[in-house]
C-alpha cells in the first residue's frame, strides 16, 4: 500500500510539474493565440470613456504592432486604406474609439503557422465587428505577419485576404 | 402470481432492476454497452470523415439555400470526387484558404478547368456560349471580363445574383480546396 502511495504521489507531481512548466513555458503557437486574446480585448471599444483611457488603449493597441508595421485594407465598401507605423496605428485607434463607442471585435476561425526559425509566423482568422444598433455583424478574414520583437510576438503586417483568387 | 425463478430454478436468479434503469441502460446493459459504443463509432466516423454537417449563414446562395438559422444545416459529402471530378451545376463546399479549413464556403461550379467565363449583363458565358442557369431567380448587371481557367481551377459562384458582385465572394479555387459536395 505504501508503494502505492509513493508512486501516485510521483505521478501526481509529475502532472502538477508538467501542467506548470506547460503554464510558465507556452509554446510558440499558445504564445501567439494569447496575444490574439489581449489584442482582441484591447481592440474592443467600451460605451462611455474618458479621453485618457481611450489615449492609453490607442497606445496599448498600437504596441502591439512592430514599430514599422503596416496595414493593408482592402474591403468593398471602405476601398483600399494603408497605414504604416505606430503613430498612424494610435491615430486610427483613437478616431475608432471616438466615433464607434461599443464596437466589439471577436477573432474567429484562427490558424496559425510558426516557421522554422519560430522568429516569424503567419496568422489567418476572421475578424467579427459588432457595432451597437447595427444588427448585423461585419466579417473581414485577415491575415497578420508577425515576429519576434524584445522576446515578444508582434504584427509586422495586416492584411485584408479573399477566400476566392 | 408467480415468477420466473420459480418455475426455472435451474435458471440463475436475476436481480430485479428498477424501471428508470431498464429505460436507461436496458434490460441487458452489457449489450447496451456495446450498441452505444458502436453508436457513437459509428456517428464519430460518418460525420468527422464521411458527411460532415454545415450550417448555411448569409445570403449568397439565395433562394436554393436560405439563411433560417439553425434550421438551415447540410452536409457536405467527402467521399463525392474521391472517384470523380467535380461537374458543371455542383454545390460544392469550400476551404478558405491553404492555411485553414474554415469558414468553408458553399458555391455552386459555373465553369471548369481550362474554360473560359465572363459575365455580361447578369448572364454568364462559358467559351462565347450563354449559360442556362434555372437555378437563379433574381439577376443584377454584373460584369466580369473573361478569365481562362488554369487546368486545376474551377470558377465558383452563388446562386443569389440579385445582389451587387463586390458584396459576393465568388471566383476561383483549385481541387483541392474543394472539400466535398452538398449532399442536397
Amino acid at each position: 500500500v505504501k508503494k502505492v502511495k509513493i508512486v501516485l504521489l510521483v505521478l501526481v507531481l509529475a502532472a502538477v510539474g508538467f501542467l506548470m512548466w506547460k503554464h510558465f513555458f507556452p509554446n510558440e503557437e499558445k504564445r501567439v493565440r494569447k496575444m490574439l486574446d489581449t489584442l482582441q480585448k484591447e481592440v474592443s471599444v467600451p460605451e462611455k470613456s474618458k479621453n485618457f483611457a481611450k489615449l492609453t488603449a490607442a497606445d496599448s493597441i498600437a504596441g502591439f504592432f512592430m514599430p514599422n508595421a503596416e496595414i493593408d485594407v482592402d474591403v468593398p465598401d471602405l476601398g483600399h486604406h494603408t497605414i504604416s507605423g505606430r503613430a498612424e496605428i494610435v491615430q486610427i485607434a483613437l478616431a475608432a474609439q471616438s466615433q464607434l463607442p461599443g464596437l466589439r471585435m471577436e477573432f474567429s476561425d484562427i490558424a496559425i503557422q510558426i516557421d522554422s526559425g519560430k522568429q516569424t509566423a503567419h496568422v489567418e482568422l476572421t475578424v467579427k465587428v459588432a457595432v451597437p444598433r447595427q444588427r448585423e455583424m461585419a466579417m473581414q478574414d485577415v491575415r497578420f505577419s508577425l515576429e519576434k520583437y524584445d522576446g515578444n510576438w508582434r504584427i509586422a503586417k495586416a492584411q485584408t485576404v479573399r477566400a476566392f483568387k | 402470481v408467480v415468477s420466473e425463478e420459480q418455475t426455472n430454478p435451474s435458471q440463475p436468479v436475476r436481480k430485479k432492476r428498477s424501471l428508470i434503469f431498464r429505460i436507461v441502460f436496458g434490460q441487458n446493459p452489457k449489450r447496451t454497452a456495446v450498441r452505444a459504443v458502436i453508436l457513437i463509432v459509428t456517428a464519430l466516423v460518418t460525420f468527422g470523415f464521411v458527411l460532415w454537417p454545415v450550417r448555411i449563414v448569409g445570403i449568397s446562395m439565395e433562394p436554393t439555400y436560405r439563411d433560417k438559422g439553425i434550421a438551415s444545416f447540410n452536409f457536405v459529402n467527402r467521399l463525392a470526387y474521391r472517384w470523380s471530378r467535380p461537374k458543371r451545376g455542383d454545390v460544392v463546399a469550400l476551404r478558405f484558404s491553404e492555411m485553414r479549413i474554415r469558414p468553408i464556403y458553399m458555391k455552386r461550379i459555373i465553369a471548369l478547368p481550362g474554360e473560359t467565363v465572363d459575365i455580361r449583363d447578369g448572364i454568364v458565358f462559358i467559351d462565347e456560349a450563354p449559360l442556362d442557369e434555372p437555378y437563379v431567380k433574381s439577376r443584377w448587371r454584373w460584369n466580369i471580363p473573361p478569365r481562362t481557367l488554369g487546368t486545376d481551377e474551377y470558377f465558383l459562384i452563388g446562386d443569389n445574383r440579385g445582389m451587387r458582385p463586390r458584396d459576393h465572394s465568388f471566383g476561383v479555387k483549385t481541387a483541392d480546396e474543394i472539400l466535398g459536395k452538398a449532399l442536397w
